[in-house]
């Protein structure tokens, strides 16, 4: 059976480690990006079902790197059928409210929190549905 | 003291200090974000240790315990950022404002049951002071305090002064609760860490105390005896144009 495809946008190594571990131990493809830039190219070229993407990418000093907010964007106008997953360790209730309406947006996990099963879970029941 | 004079934080009115404030929330926010990162990663590491250890984890109770301080510790971490942001990582506004406005406020939040009796003593004329939902919050966590030491009933007393001499508006919360021994007293303004929270809100004395520091303020305790009640008196700086 082909494994679906999930894409892990996180500028930091140690959360896309993570995540991408817990995804592929529950057997699902994983890849990862370490900025938006790098993420829109691997959008750009293959084919995802999820993105897992932080919602904090920008560095307040790199004015060319955009956030996780405009990947959804990105991906709502180009790629519609890949579902967005959003996370983020500090959240800013409009700015997660706002992606939500913008469509395209399916779950959303607080770093610092997270329930490392209901992720698990959470993207397992995108991919069937997908 | 020298009075400390407290302007408004309208951008137009003082635009040095609003983009002061304005780059320190930003600051702040970003330092809130990086420590939520990675206390959130510390908590996942542990979770999937419990779940892919489960085992172990059952048959080794030190190492269930350790797994737990190391929890309960992150968790305490975590909801003081929480605070932290809450408090400060957006800029501060006021308006000036009474003081009697801001008590009659947080007293009406801290909801004392009939069997308190609340007395607001409040001069008239008294100099108003910037109004912020920090200072309502330090009011109320004061109000909440003292009902809660007052189980069975009892007097919450509210006085407002100005005091002449140092240009400060000196408020008062005296209850007659059950009072703190000694070795409470030695910690009240230590750091609040606790899961428990009083009322919805959280708030220690600490926090409370770091607070009305940054605004030009202050917070002492009085006197408190067992048995018989506690006293805190907080200072403001007054608002003056």
């Amino acid at each position: 059976m082909k494994n679906p495809s999930v894409l892990i946008v996180d500028d930091e190594d140690r959360w896309r480690d993570l995540l991408e571990k817990l995804l592929c131990r529950a057997g699902y493809d994983c890849r990862t990006a370490g900025s938006s830039q790098e993420a829109i190219e691997m959008l750009t070229v293959g084919s995802y079902k999820v993105a897992i993407v932080d919602i904090r990418l920008t560095d307040a000093f790199n004015v060319n790197d955009v956030g996780g907010i405009d990947i959804v964007n990105w991906l709502r106008c180009t790629r519609a059928e890949t579902k967005a997953i959003l996370v983020t360790a500090y959240p800013a209730p409009e700015v997660i409210r706002d992606a939500f309406r913008s469509g395209g947006v399916v779950d959303f996990f607080f770093k610092g929190n997270i329930d490392p099963g209901e992720f698990v879970s959470c993207v397992g029941k995108i991919l069937k549905c997908s | 003291m020298p009075a400390r004079t407290v302007p408004s934080h309208e951008p137009e009115n003082d635009p040095k200090r609003y983009r002061m404030e304005t780059s320190l929330s930003l600051l702040i926010g970003r330092y809130v974000h990086s420590l939520n990162g990675l206390i959130g990663f510390i908590r996942a590491e542990v979770k999937i240790l419990r779940m892919e250890r489960s085992e172990l984890v059952k048959q080794d109770s030190a190492l269930a315990g350790t797994l737990a301080k190391i929890e309960d510790t992150a968790a305490q971490v975590l909801s003081l950022t929480d605070e932290f942001k809450l408090s400060f990582a957006s800029p501060e506004t006021g308006e000036p404002v009474s003081v009697k406005t801001l008590l009659t406020q947080a007293l009406y939040d801290s909801a004392p049951p009939e069997s308190v009796t609340v007395v607001l003593d409040v001069g008239e004329g008294l100099p108003d002071v910037i109004g912020t939902k920090n200072l309502v919050d330090v009011f109320r966590n004061l109000c909440t305090n003292a009902l809660e030491a007052m189980p069975d009933g009892g007097k919450l007393e509210i006085s407002v002064k100005v005091n002449q001499g140092e240009d400060r508006v000196e408020v008062s919360f005296t209850d007659t609760g059950r009072g703190m021994p000694s070795h409470v007293v030695d910690s009240l303004f230590q750091p609040y860490f606790s899961t428990k929270r009083q009322k919805g809100h959280g708030l220690g004395l600490w926090w409370s105390k770091a607070y009305l520091e940054s605004i030009g303020g202050n917070i002492e305790l009085l006197w408190s005896e067992v048995g018989k009640g506690t006293s805190f008196l907080v200072s403001l700086p007054l608002f003056s144009k």
